[in-house]
């Protein structure tokens, strides 16, 4: 056995999209793996028998990652654009997707269809229908009847446009989606059987979540239709496809983050800017929307960490129930409820679900991680939770993995609060140095599962601690608001979390302790080695200093404006006095950035500005900027930019704490 | 006459690198004009008869850093001819390949290859070179690799520096040139015979200015071998030539050595030594004596070192040399670039070249003195000086735009009594008696300045019907130090000459509607458009280009550093905060009412993105209407350097606006 080292993460296999087939039995989902010799990311589609959990891999080129099941469940559907001559054609400036069929029964994908759109995501529906999710681009020009020449000409024109930005709209940028000015997430139904093609939403209209209902013939869907500024004052409509008609259900005049339909109903959340989430309900046909659950903690899968890629389902509608994840302090459950009732939890502890689908049966097949392990699928009935798939026992036998160990401790205020230690095999020998880790968000939460980043940590010989300070998410909306307190509570808990761990762990080495974190994690990082020089080394992950370039330059300036107090105009004070920036002249910690220069959260310029103040210090520091990835680098980037981040963090901590 | 059109700036030759042959009778130029439809710069050199004024071309294309070859028959140039040079230097090989090209006739030929990035050559007899050229301490030592191994760790090392920035320098990038981190000027000889390249400087040394001695046996530079946070820091050594040891002259500290020039026994300096701090003053005139190690302060002229003066492809030159018994340079006065005479022990400038002439850069020429520089609002040509008069020799910009309007002078004196110069140029199809929009244009610096050249984008304006005004205000250069200063004072007593020239203007001129007033600049000039729009609101259109919106965040971002804050802002953020917040426009950005069309370049490392998002999420925030469009692959430079193709997109994009914005 050896110890999970950084160029191991070739061995993390994710699941996402767990489908059902309509035939029942089967049910079908992508993996996710890192490629370190291609350097990229292997999406094959597999299906799994529903009662053996055997699994059957039908995609080797590892480029399919959005599929649904067609023709009563004998094939798959998935986009994309396998031809090298139609890659060329999109490169050129075209918009293009074409769509494969897998015949389950054997024998290779083969084209069935293609439309001159960008399709991410394909659904079916009944009647031989499917839902497209595409990207519309306002500022395209219309090429229908273009040819030849006057093709040739407008297709130049556009890559041409491509060494601008044009902005006249907010949002202009979003992190991981690049430069979106006039470009909107559009629903299509696209009729397999004739040909037609339908646009659901019309073309200044923003989706934000959707769902198909129970009996495939209707799509409802959120979002609004803006033409400068986004207003998340979002709408619910329902779409008859046979109809081809549209209505409105209700306005809830937020953001909604999920749709779905169960007991006749059509369910939905809102998020307000400060992330507490509501579900509502509204009669199908419309009405008044009910609070059906002022959800106090958070849905979804709560967990900081990097074991599970993809995502999918949850939050859907089967029979009369809403089905939903939501996480608590110990981990993410699967729940469901009726309308008028008490949410009823599912799953056990020995799953902490990430997505899920629901068989008729009521037998819920979910993917997830286990308490401390790799992500499988669960069966999940009458309360208890199976593992179904052992796609990664194999990895899991193969690593010297160290389990983090539960320290729950109080804060100076008498707060109860939940951390983690994770001691290295070294630790048996003698003192060892120690890693703080801090999550994002805040409004993030770690739990006692795997994470790779961590044990990399502890394959170095370093004890990781960990915990979920005041401003963590799943414990209550009061826990969780901060706002306006970045640098005080937060700070307090985790140096209070710091004692503990060294206290209840005397191979903890106090005189050599680190911190980093991502984000929050990063921001808390700088502020830290502004107020305290506890710690003799910092790693700063796209992290924050200024809050007012914050403002300017974040994908979601309203996260700053809640969160801080403030704009630069209404609360210049408030921004300010949280920024880190501002106590750069007390630093004494080597610190080293590392900052994503496609990242348009934590935009470049946080780092740079904490990096340049702490050379005019004379404090050693060190920054490495990241060509083309963003704030979710950790998941999403390049294998070898994942590899080189560890590099240089643990070659910081190395340099400083050993 | 043909009404000036965005495209136009393609007929604009810019001419520089003038240089006089060894017979005294001919000098060689280069000349560069913009090309559109190729999206590039294009040069080539001509040779001059500065009897006879004839002009022939001597390359084809290139010729831009030229030398003399030591015959005196030839001229020298780099240049990538040959597909499979091309190649390796795009596969990451330093390699600088030179032509020959007989002066008498010929086509060129490859005369020697540099194994390096080389920047500057001159000559030290015998077949031997001063080269500076650009080193990456970060580059893997390749000597003594087999060519696939070679190409193996060259690939893998510029793939990764492509993907990883790597910073622990301050500047770390800087604009125009990318990432600079690790990355130095270095000096090396360079032998044709034995092909060997030999360091003069060690690797940790970035050298800045040099010069080498009269007797060709050693060089004096400037350098700062330590990075960190000193950022203008430079000391001053000297290395023996053919490959000595180098000694310390003056020690890094905080001062700066812009030129160096020999003159008889003594080294001449202009800059700033001695002080402990940097201010934004004007370059000192010093004297030092190499033996004695003694530095004395010469003359302080109080004008700007160079023209200072914008005007359309200004591609510079050296402003100070030695000719004969004195040292000639070119200084900034009245907005104008003059040439003057000067030798230490003097206290006053002997101005040799004519008011009406606006020196850019000199060269002497057997026994006749050649200014490149215009005369009113014309363009560039070359220039007979020789005993104060200034009579074109060349002309290669004569006639391109006969007829356009000529920017009419309007000084006056502010309210402080001290005179503000500026000129309005009317609309192309002037009709007294008709009203027109105007537009009010801020240069940048701020110790920049305007003159009555030709200037294109403001006849593109003046062309679609715009009276465009435009001033000197305080802080701008050619008027001395005392009247540059506005150090902690951005945005207030430029921004009142600047709205006292206005009024002035629309009295002057009632055709001008003041219901239809536009205002844009670029650099400080943007940093100073966005002031406008947040204090007041009788513009009713903007367009602010590569500009500054925070103070803090700009000064801890750009390649300046936070010494320009210190210095030039009066605060950091640490320490006189509230002086940054008070002089930064975001704060004001929420009384807007002016429509506002923002440009900025991705890459520009001076005044950088930020601040143009900054300015745009404060707009839009505000229900201010506003357009933001962002360059790729351009730094700061971009209406100037940028490629040709981005310039007209530019142009289209600022005379849109103001047409959709002020047209009835």
């Amino acid at each position: 056995m050896k110890r999970f080292q950084k160029d191991c993460i070739g061995d993390i296999v994710s699941i996402a999209d767990l489908t059902l087939s309509p035939a029942g039995g089967l049910a079908a989902f992508v993996t996710h793996r890192p490629n370190v010799e291609k350097d990229g990311y292997d999406c094959f589609l597999h299906t799994m028998n529903t009662e053996t959990g055997e699994i059957e891999q039908l995609t080797f080129t590892g480029s399919e990652s959005s599929f649904c099941f067609i023709d009563g469940g004998d094939a798959l559907l998935f986009p994309g654009l396998r031809e090298q001559k139609d890659r060329d054609r999109v490169q050129n400036g075209e918009e293009l997707t074409a769509f494969y069929r897998l015949p389950l029964a054997g024998g290779e994908a083969r084209e069935l269809f293609r439309l001159p759109l960008s399709v991410g995501k394909v659904c079916a529906m009944a009647d031989n229908r499917l839902l497209l999710v595409a990207k519309h681009d306002l500022s395209r020009p219309d090429l229908t009847g273009l040819e030849g020449e006057a093709l040739q000409k407008a297709l130049e024109g556009i890559r041409a446009e491509r060494d601008y930005e044009v902005c006249d709209e907010r949002p202009y940028r979003a992190d991981g989606a690049g430069y979106i000015n006039k470009t909107r997430t559009r629903l299509y139904v696209y009729d397999m059987a004739s040909g037609a093609l339908e646009a659901v939403t019309e073309p200044h209209f923003a989706v934000t979540a959707f769902c198909v209902s129970q009996d495939g013939r209707t799509v409802y869907y959120a979002g609004e239709s803006y033409s400068v500024a986004q207003t998340f004052d979002e709408g619910l409509y329902a779409y008859a496809a046979a109809d081809n008609a549209t209505h409105e259900l209700c306005r809830p005049g937020l953001q909604v983050g999920g749709v779905a339909e169960a007991g006749g109903r059509v369910w939905f959340t809102t998020m307000n800017s400060t992330f507490d989430t509501d579900i509502w309900s509204v009669p199908r046909t419309g009405g008044h929307g009910t609070l059906e659950l002022a959800v106090e903690e958070d849905l979804g899968f709560q967990n900081s960490g990097d074991a599970c890629r993809g995502g999918g389902t949850a939050f859907a509608g089967h029979g009369d129930y809403l089905y939903f994840v939501k996480s608590d302090r110990h981990g993410a459950h699967l729940f469901r409820m009726a309308s008028g009732g008490a949410p009823e939890r599912l799953s056990d502890e020995h799953v902490w679900v990430n997505h899920f689908a629901v068989e008729p049966s009521g037998r819920v097949l979910c993917a997830g991680l286990p308490a401390f392990g790799m992500m499988e699928v669960f069966a999940v009935e009458n309360g208890k939770s199976a593992v179904l798939t052992h796609l990664n026992d194999a990895t899991m036998q193969k690593y010297e993995l160290v389990r983090p160990q539960y320290l729950p401790f109080d804060s100076r205020d008498g707060v109860d609060l939940d951390g983690w230690v994770m001691l290295p095999p070294e630790a048996e020998q003698g003192k060892v140095p120690v890693i703080l880790l801090i999550h994002g968000g805040p409004r993030g939460q770690y739990q006692g599962t795997l994470s790779f980043d961590a044990q990399v940590m502890a394959s170095g010989g370093y004890a990781v601690i960990f915990c979920n300070p005041r401003g963590s998410s799943s414990r209550s909306r009061a826990f969780a608001d901060i706002n306006g307190r970045y640098g005080t509570v937060d700070f307090d808990d985790l140096m209070d979390f710091v004692d503990a761990a060294l206290k209840a762990y005397p191979q903890l080495d106090g005189d050599r302790l680190g911190v980093t974190g991502a984000s929050y994690g990063g921001y808390m990082t700088n502020w830290m080695i502004g107020h305290t020089d506890r710690f003799k080394a910092g790693v700063a992950q796209c992290s924050i200093s200024n809050w007012i370039t914050m403002y300017g330059c974040c994908d979601i300036p309203w996260f700053v404006e809640t969160t801080q107090g403030g704009t630069p105009w209404s609360n210049y004070d408030a921004l300010w006095r949280s920024s880190p920036l501002q106590y750069a002249d007390r630093v004494k910690t080597p610190t080293l950035f590392l900052q994503y220069m496609a990242d348009y959260r934590c935009p470049m310029d946080q780092a740079i500005q904490m990096y340049a103040a702490l050379q005019s210090f004379g404090v050693e520091t060190r920054m490495v900027l990241f060509e083309g990835d963003s704030h979710v680098m950790i998941m999403r980037g390049k294998p070898s930019h994942r590899i080189r981040r560890h590099t240089e963090m643990m070659g910081w901590f190395d340099k400083h704490l050993k | 006459m043909n009404p000036v059109t965005v495209r136009d700036f393609e007929k604009i030759k810019g001419l520089s690198e003038l240089r006089a042959a060894p017979d005294g009778r001919h000098a060689v130029f280069c000349v560069t004009q913009a090309d559109i439809q190729d999206n590039c710069y294009k040069s080539h050199l001509e040779l001059l008869d500065v009897e006879t004024g004839e002009t022939r071309p001597l390359t084809a294309a290139d010729g831009r850093g030229y030398v003399f070859a030591d015959d005196g028959k030839s001229v020298l140039f780099p240049a990538l001819r040959d597909p499979a040079d091309k190649k390796a230097v795009e596969s990451g090989e330093e390699l600088t390949v030179f032509y020959r090209l007989p002066l008498a006739g010929g086509e060129a030929r490859e005369a020697f290859r540099i194994e390096a990035q080389v920047k500057k050559l001159e000559s030290l007899g015998g077949g031997k070179w001063l080269v500076s050229h650009l080193c990456d301490l970060t580059r893997p030592d390749l000597t003594g690799l087999k060519p696939g191994k070679r190409a193996q760790v060259l690939a893998r090392w510029k793939k990764e520096s492509e993907e990883f920035h790597v910073v622990d320098e301050l500047p770390f990038w800087f604009d125009g040139r990318g990432f600079v981190n690790k990355k130095r000027t270095c000096l090396s000889v360079f032998s044709e015979q034995t092909g060997a390249l030999v360091p003069l400087t060690t690797p940790a040394m970035d050298v800045g200015a040099y010069v080498l001695a009269p007797d060709k046996k050693s060089v004096v530079f400037a350098g700062n071998d330590v990075k960190g946070w000193r950022i203008s820091d430079e000391g001053l050594y000297s290395v023996s030539l053919p490959g000595g040891e180098t000694e310390t002259l003056v020690p890094l500290g905080g001062q700066s050595f812009d030129r160096l020039v020999f003159w008889q026994d003594r080294l001449v300096i202009a800059g700033s030594v001695g002080g402990e701090k940097m201010d934004m003053n004007s370059s000192k005139l010093y004297t030092y004596n190499v033996q004695s190690h003694r530095m004395e302060l010469a003359f302080d002229p109080d004008e700007d070192l160079g023209a200072s003066v914008t005007c359309e492809a200004s591609m510079g030159g050296e402003p100070m040399r030695t000719v004969g018994g004195d040292i000639l340079l070119v200084t900034g006065s009245e907005y104008r670039g003059r040439l003057s005479a000067w030798k230490p022990g003097e206290t006053a400038l002997r101005r040799i070249s004519p008011e009406t002439l606006c020196v850019l850069s000199f060269e002497q020429v057997g026994s006749r003195l050649l200014a490149v520089g215009f005369t009113g609002s014309g363009l560039q040509e070359v220039y007979d000086v020789t005993g104060g008069q200034a009579r074109a020799l060349t002309s290669v910009n004569q006639g391109t735009f006969d007829g356009v309007p000529v920017p009419e002078p309007l000084s006056f004196v502010n309210s402080g009594g001290v005179r503000i110069d500026g000129w309005v140029l009317k609309p192309a199809d002037y009709q007294k008696g008709k009203k027109y929009p105007g537009i009010l244009s801020i240069h940048g610096g701020p110790r920049g300045a305007y003159c009555e050249t030709f200037s294109h984008e403001m006849q593109v304006l003046a062309a679609r019907g715009y009276f465009v005004f435009f001033c000197n205000p305080r802080g701008s250069a050619t008027r001395g130090n005392a009247f540059a200063d506005v150090a902690a004072r951005w945005g207030t007593i430029d921004y009142d000459d600047l709205m006292a020239f206005t009024d002035e203007v629309l009295r002057a001129y009632p055709d001008i509607d003041k219901e239809r007033l536009g205002v844009t600049g670029g650099s400080y000039g943007g940093y100073m458009t966005n002031w406008v729009i947040g204090h007041t609101d009788r513009f009713a259109a903007a367009v602010t280009c590569r500009s500054i919106t925070y103070l803090t965040g700009f000064s801890g971002v750009s390649d300046l550093g936070c010494w320009t804050d210190l210095h030039e802002q009066g605060g950091l953020p640490w320490k006189g905060e509230q002086q940054l917040r008070d002089r930064s426009p975001l704060f004001a950005l929420d009384k807007v009412k002016t429509p506002t069309l923002i440009l900025h370049s991705f890459e520009d490392h001076r005044c950088t993105s930020p601040e143009a998002y900054g300015l745009y999420q404060a707009l839009i925030a505000h229900g201010v209407e506003t357009r933001m469009v962002l360059f790729y692959g351009e730094s700061h430079g971009l209406s100037r350097t940028g490629q040709p193709r981005h310039r007209v997109r530019r142009l289209e994009e600022l005379a849109g606006w103001f047409d959709s914005h002020l047209k009835s």
